[in-house]
């Protein structure tokens, strides 16, 4: 019951579609039947033996072991992963946008910073671990760097390339009003990079999250990351998959609220997304 | 045509069943075990190869895998990228309550291998005084049950410390590095932070410390007895070299995992116990008597009958054969 | 002394020079087209009197003053591009009121403004949902927000339809009228420089001075494709052809 209403919030955000609908019974939403038919697969094959049970706890089992852990201290695990992504992510993000801005507007800033960024982009995040250990130690401090480090690539990519990419024709208009150049960026180039901003935004944060499991795997006494590596040191394979699900889910959430976000702020978009959703002309 | 050879095969078939299991199911590729440095008899082993020659009549390779820890020892098991590992015996019952499907037919060691550590100017006397405080401990580890069965006895609970998860040799940096106030060691680390940084064990207690168990899996178990009987055979060889020639012993073990001679003469000679290999009462008394906490501290699943699992995991006859009398 | 005179003494593209000691000026109230081939600077020219490029050594006066200021000044210069160019992520209203300090500042003043030029009750559309016509308009009502004495076209009509063009230009004659304004309009359609100017003005292919200036002696309101037309027609398209066959030799 459980990793079903899970499913069937999963796919809260997504529009649904026609047609196809039709063939289903009563009003079974398409985005639910992959992740059912995973689910029905995978409990059938443990039962029926074909899947080792140790390797693959059926998805009963791990809505049971959820439920049992949602009396256990889960909300404390929740609450510690959530806010550490929220604070790396914010200040992450927050950097991002700043330098990516500067790096956009300014060409010597840009000669004297990107360079740079591009090579520590290309850096794994796990190869982060030792040296924000040894610096930081064990505690929040290295998981929040880790985590802001994850977020701030994909902002400032987002927000250089946004800035980069303005219509030069809508520059001059404004050029005509002789505006400010900070007035410049307030009323014409932020708001036309905004798409891109946004698109770097979602992908930060779906990478804070990332990154954020990384983080507490190195060592942490809670959060979902220290709940995965909690079911594996103790051959829990339940527990592993509960902390997967559950890290699913508030992925999931947190990004279907940067769509509404999204959805918010680019009303005003003319492109195929819109068309699709059957904006009106 | 057909009925003829239907006959055949039923014939051929009882034949075959009556055969004594001498030779081995399938001949065997691969036989894949792992060392660690809580395990000598494992890197005096290694270090002979005496396994490779064992094997090389049948072309059987053999790989060695290290091992971290029991919590790793235990994950390569159940994920079957090794066929036979080593790990304290009470986090072997916990895996194995757990669905990790292994059996132990042989003790590689009886240490006291575990404590718990302070750094030498640390104000904490007593378990009592870690109410509150930093605990780094590998999971799924003896250090780790031991952590918690300790914190029992002084009356506390998992929640009344803050457990931070670190494997064996981190958690030692950390406690020396001052980021925790307190670790559960693990031999040869425990011992190197006692001789070369002054730290002080705060709490021993060697009935604590449930013994080396060599786990197999189940699964190669079944299907390749000879191929286990072997290593047993080997881990003999090396457990009886390793009795006559300690001080050896300990300097292949200061080499492999990087520690002073003292610090390996002191786990080798004074912690470690190599007189009882095979599984017995006394081991399965020990396993008894721990397997509480891993109900008290909800390490195993809710319902899991632990004593049928310490009967599963435990294979008190296997390697009679085979054991040197010594 | 002319409402709007203006003089570029150079103005070069890298080692190409555009334009050279080309003077032209304008009288209030004055409708003027600017034509000739493409690539003889036109658009350029009219770059430079909107005080968008700041590289031409060039002067501009209006009504006697410097014309520094730029389009956010009341009585300035107005602009309208050949494309809409609005601000996709505002509405009509607030991409007509774009100039001001103040943002949509004066909303009646942009209502009424939309009203004249045909598109009353489009305040809250946003540009996706206009039509290129549409568009236009508003573009048009954004160029006269800041209520300017002068208006700068360039090619402003070329991207919609026949119809929808001859719409607008009526719509531009309408207003420039009410207003007073004095419009400088870069074309490529003859018909329609006839049609609305109160001089053409042809750009030699060279850079130098003005090749003509053409006065349109028709009596407003205009109709189109009437004889005098026709043959004012003709003889801008001999000047252009002669101004190419001028070219080719001098490439030959």
């Amino acid at each position: 019951m459980t990793a079903r209403a899970l499913a069937r919030l999963a796919a809260l955000s997504l529009p649904r579609p026609r047609g196809l609908r039709r063939l289903l019974p009563g009003r079974f939403p398409l985005a639910l039947v992959l992740p059912a038919l995973l689910l029905v697969g995978a409990e059938l094959s443990v039962h029926a033996g074909w899947l080792p049970a140790n390797l693959m706890p059926p998805p009963s089992e791990v809505a049971r072991t959820l439920a049992w852990l949602a009396e256990n201290g889960l909300g404390v695990h929740l609450v510690a992963s959530t806010l550490r992504v929220a604070l790396g992510f914010v200040c992450g993000a927050g950097a991002a946008v700043l330098l990516g801005a500067l790096v956009a507007l300014d060409r010597r800033v840009q000669a004297l910073l990107d360079p740079t960024l591009q090579a520590l982009r290309a850096i794994p995040s796990l190869a982060w671990v030792p040296l924000l250990l040894l610096w930081f130690g064990i505690d929040e401090l290295p998981k929040l760097v880790l985590i802001a480090i994850g977020a701030f690539f994909p902002v400032y990519t987002g927000v250089v390339s946004g800035f980069g990419g303005v219509d030069r024709k809508l520059v001059e208009v404004a050029r005509l009003y002789r505006l400010a150049p900070l007035a410049l960026v307030r009323r014409v180039l932020l708001p036309a990079a905004l798409p891109a901003i946004l698109t770097g935004l979602r992908t930060g944060l779906s990478l804070a999250w990332m990154f954020m499991v990384a983080a507490e795997l190195i060592a942490a006494t809670r959060g979902l990351g220290y709940l995965l590596s909690d079911g594996r040191e103790t051959s829990r394979a339940d527990i592993v998959l509960a902390a997967i699900v559950l890290l699913a889910l508030l992925g999931k959430l947190s990004d279907m609220g940067m769509v509404a976000l999204e959805r918010r702020l680019l009303a005003w978009r003319d492109d195929f997304a819109a068309s699709r959703a059957g904006v009106e002309r | 045509m057909k009925r003829r050879t239907l006959l055949q095969l039923a014939a051929g078939s009882v034949a075959a069943s009556a055969l004594p299991r001498l030779v081995a199911a399938a001949p065997l590729d691969e036989v894949r075990l792992d060392y660690a440095y809580y395990s000598p008899t494992s890197l005096v082993l290694r270090r002979f190869g005496w396994l490779e020659q064992a094997f090389k009549a049948e072309g059987t390779n053999v790989k060695w895998v290290f091992s971290a820890g029991s919590n790793r020892a235990l994950e390569y098991l159940n994920g079957n990228s090794i066929d036979i590992g080593s790990s304290a015996g009470l986090a072997a019952l916990l895996a194995r309550a757990n669905g990790n499907p292994i059996r132990s037919p042989y003790i590689f060691s009886r240490p006291e291998w575990t404590a718990l550590v302070v750094p030498k100017d640390s104000p904490i006397r007593s378990v009592a005084d870690l109410k509150g405080k930093k605990v780094a401990a590998t999971k799924g580890t003896d250090p780790y049950l031991f952590l918690l069965r300790s914190l029992q006895v002084a009356g506390l609970k998992r929640g009344d410390i803050e457990h931070v998860s670190l494997q064996h040799a981190d958690g030692r940096a950390a406690l020396e590095q001052g980021k925790v106030d307190a670790w559960a060691g693990l031999d040869p680390h425990m011992a190197a932070s006692e001789l070369e940084r002054g730290s002080r064990l705060l709490y021993r207690n060697v009935a604590f410390n449930t013994y080396g168990f060599l786990n197999v899996r189940e699964q190669f178990l079944a299907a390749h007895p000879d191929a286990t009987a072997r290593v047993i055979q080997a881990y003999e060889r090396a457990r009886a070299w390793v009795r006559a020639n300690s001080t050896e012993a300990a300097k292949i073990l200061a080499e492999e995992a990087k520690v002073s001679l003292p610090v390996a003469l002191l786990q080798i000679k004074l912690r470690s116990d190599f007189s009882q290999p095979l599984p017995g009462n006394e081991h399965l008394a020990a396993l008894r008597q721990a397997a509480p906490i891993l109900r008290d501290e909800a390490l195993v699943k809710p319902g899991v009958d632990l004593g049928r699992a310490i009967t599963d995991l435990v294979e008190t006859r296997f390697a009679q054969p085979y054991l040197v009398k010594a | 002394m002319s409402f709007l005179e203006i003089h570029v003494d150079e103005k070069r593209f890298g080692e190409r020079v555009v334009l050279r000691d080309l003077h032209l000026a304008l009288e209030r109230g004055e409708i003027a087209s600017l034509v000739g081939a493409s690539g003889c600077g036109k658009s350029t020219l009219l770059s430079i009197v909107a005080g968008l490029d700041r590289q031409a050594r060039a002067r501009v006066r209006l009504d006697g003053a410097a014309a520094d200021a730029g389009g956010s000044v009341e009585g300035g210069i107005g602009f309208v591009f050949q494309e809409p160019r609005l601000f996709p992520w505002l509405d009509v209203a607030s991409n007509v009121a774009f100039g001001s300090t103040a943002g949509a500042g004066g909303l009646r003043d942009v209502d009424a403004l939309l009203d004249e030029v045909g598109l009353a009750g489009y305040g809250a559309h946003l540009p996706r949902q206009l039509s290129g016509g549409q568009a236009q308009r508003v573009a048009i009502a954004r160029g006269l927000y800041t209520r300017p004495r002068v208006l700068l076209m360039d090619e402003p009509f070329s991207a919609v339809d026949a119809i929808t063009r001859m719409k607008l230009q009526d719509m531009l004659a309408r207003v420039a009228r009410e207003r007073g304004l004095t419009v400088l309009l870069v074309t490529h359609d003859i018909d329609e420089a006839v049609h609305l100017s109160d001089h053409v003005i042809l750009l030699d292919r060279q850079p130098g001075p003005l090749r003509s200036r053409l006065p349109v002696g028709l009596a407003r309101p205009r109709a189109r494709g009437d004889a005098a037309a026709s043959r004012l027609k003709a003889e801008i398209l001999a000047l252009l052809d002669l101004d190419a066959d001028a070219a080719r030799a001098a490439a030959a």
